[in-house]
């Protein structure tokens, strides 16, 4: 005679026999009913069940006044929280409007990659310390060290670059060949790159899975950088952190819708121009926009650490062990040129509170020598922590697009 | 369809204010981040709302704890909340409520994470499908893993009392 399995026992003793396929169920109640060695299984099973309840119940838990839902109500609606859209379920992905529908998505996850006026530029807002950091010499990521760290880590393979993309190949391409232009030869030497004026990309988002263990020695993992095979000089990936700094402190120095548009189409045509000799799952103009220059990126994914509250993680790798994660909030737009209606309704900075609320419970998650930067980034934030002092973190943001 | 979060609140509101107790093992905070969890609620129509509210208090759970082992303050807290409890009770009445509370929490972290989720959740009154759901885990391996998770724990229980009897 066959026993019920473990399994089905235990669906047996939850009361979940339901989730049997059609007919088990029953099978396995009129099994246990005549089997003497499967009831004293279920005996056994449901003492253990009753004395893990029993703990379980333990004392009161202390009273404190718990909110009626009215109160919790009104919170909502201080807190500016709108009522619920109509929009994509839980779980599914938006909808997307943007020229590459009908694109084949193989991957559940894609990235919505942004060129429009007032994306770019950046503004300190908000940092975060953590104590001082206690780092070997070889470590220390001073201001004259962030660009012989980048240089260090320069010349890593294209092919394992990402540890766990979210981009399958062939998607988010850049912007059509129409409106791109050869980067001026000047661009190096510190001129300011005119463009076409943006063009909203974007294709649908839904990251599988929340709550990402923001755990940093996860990522330890990733290994070290190669060394380049080729002359740092000659080396296009240097030439392209050497224009992406040039261009962005003038820019960060003289701000302006203008100035940003003009980052952004920078970025995207130098994707065209960049090193990416294989076929990276990652578009060049999605790194170059997103990643600081000359760091391997370890991986980019999406994180959701609370339903609804989306951002792209950036994890990069300052040194054997030490990872750089960048964070971007509030990103989520249309396929459409025209403003979406996330940034409609998120109104000004200080009304997307969503973002700040993401931002506190990462800091809450900080690890002890870590630092965290919180910028105005567009319309969101950009939410940088690193094992390096807040000045470091700030000089090494400053080489973002 | 539309989410009735009153009825949602009105069934699930206290059980899930004892899932984040269990968590962070402080009443006030646990309301507090029931409240949190509960005022992002509003915005949102997820399909399944129990397992999205228990998912959401997780993660932020998950947060709440490491930072405040990270303050260290956990315990000056549990002390200061057993003083507090005023005359109501007398002190040896506290003193039993603390071994208890205290040798739950020490059973329970005993477990490893998914054990101790899977546990609280089960306590929480959550099915198979909704713990599913909350732990990434598949339906059909929710069961025997919770069951073994039991069994752990009240081993570990059990250890502890022998060890309790045997000191004393």
């Amino acid at each position: 005679m066959r026993h019920v399995t473990d399994g089905e026992l235990h669906a047996f003793v939850d009361g979940s026999l339901d989730l049997l396929p059609d007919g088990r169920g029953s099978e396995v109640r009129d099994h246990i009913a005549s089997c003497s060695v499967c009831q004293e299984r279920l005996q056994d099973e449901e003492a253990v069940r009753a004395q893990a309840q029993d703990l379980l119940k333990g004392p009161a838990v202390p009273e404190v006044d718990l909110p009626s839902f009215e109160e919790l109500r009104e919170r909502a609606k201080a807190q500016g929280r709108p009522e619920p859209e109509a929009g994509p379920e839980e779980g599914e992905a938006p909808r997307y409007r943007g020229p590459l529908r009908g694109v084949p998505l193989a991957w559940a996850a894609t990235i919505v990659l942004a060129l429009g006026v007032g994306w770019m530029g950046g503004q300190i807002g908000s940092t975060v310390s953590r104590g001082n950091p206690i780092l070997p010499a070889t470590q220390r990521y001073e201001d004259a060290d962030v660009s012989s760290l980048q240089r260090a880590n320069l010349g890593t393979e294209p092919e394992g670059t990402v540890g766990n993309s979210a981009f399958p190949p062939g998607v988010a391409t850049p912007p059509p060949p129409g409106e791109q232009e050869p980067v001026p030869e000047g661009a190096g030497q510190g001129g300011r790159v005119e463009g076409p004026p943006g063009r909203v990309d974007a294709l649908a988002a839904s990251p599988e899975g929340a709550g990402a263990d923001p755990l940093p020695e996860a990522e330890a993992e990733a290994g070290v950088a190669k060394p380049s095979d080729s002359p740092a000089s000659t080396d296009p990936m240097l030439s392209s952190a050497r224009v992406n700094s040039s261009i962005l402190l003038q820019e960060l120095n003289a701000p302006s819708p203008d100035s940003q548009a003009r980052l952004y189409s920078t970025a995207s045509r130098r994707s065209q121009t960049g090193a990416s000799e294989a076929e990276s799952q990652i578009p060049d103009s999605l790194e170059n926009s997103l990643a600081v220059p000359g760091l391997k990126v370890v991986s980019i994914e999406w994180e959701e650490r609370v339903p609804g509250e989306k951002a792209l993680l950036v994890r990069q790798l300052l040194s054997p062990g030490d990872t750089l994660e960048l964070r971007y909030l509030g990103m989520l737009l249309s396929g459409d040129a025209e403003v979406s209606p996330l940034r409609e309704t998120r109104g000004s900075l200080e009304e997307a509170s969503g973002g700040l609320t993401y931002a506190n419970i990462l800091e809450a998650s900080l690890p002890a020598e870590w630092h965290q930067v919180v910028m105005e980034w567009g319309r969101g934030l950009l939410v940088a922590r690193a094992p390096m002092t807040e000045q470091n973190l700030k000089a090494l943001l400053k080489t973002l697009h | 369809m539309s989410v009735d979060w009153g009825e949602v609140y009105r069934t699930s509101f206290e059980e899930l204010f004892r899932f984040l107790h269990r968590k962070v093992w402080d009443p006030e905070r646990a309301r507090d981040l029931a409240q949190e969890v509960f005022v992002r609620a509003l915005r949102h129509e997820p399909e399944n709302p129990r397992a999205w509210l228990f998912r959401v208090a997780s993660n932020l759970a998950r947060d709440e704890a490491r930072m405040v082992i990270r303050r260290k303050k956990h315990l000056a807290l549990l002390r200061t909340e057993a003083e507090d409890q005023g005359g109501e009770r007398g002190p040896e009445e506290r003193v039993l409520e603390e071994e208890e509370w205290e040798q739950l929490r020490s059973a329970l972290n005993t477990l490893n994470e998914r054990d101790r989720e899977l546990l609280l959740l089960w306590d929480a009154g959550l099915s198979y499908r909704e713990m599913a759901e909350v732990t990434e885990l598949s339906p059909g391996a929710v069961g025997t893993t919770l069951a073994r998770a039991r069994r752990r724990l009240v081993d570990a229980h059990s250890g502890s009392e022998k060890e309790n009897a045997a000191r004393n």
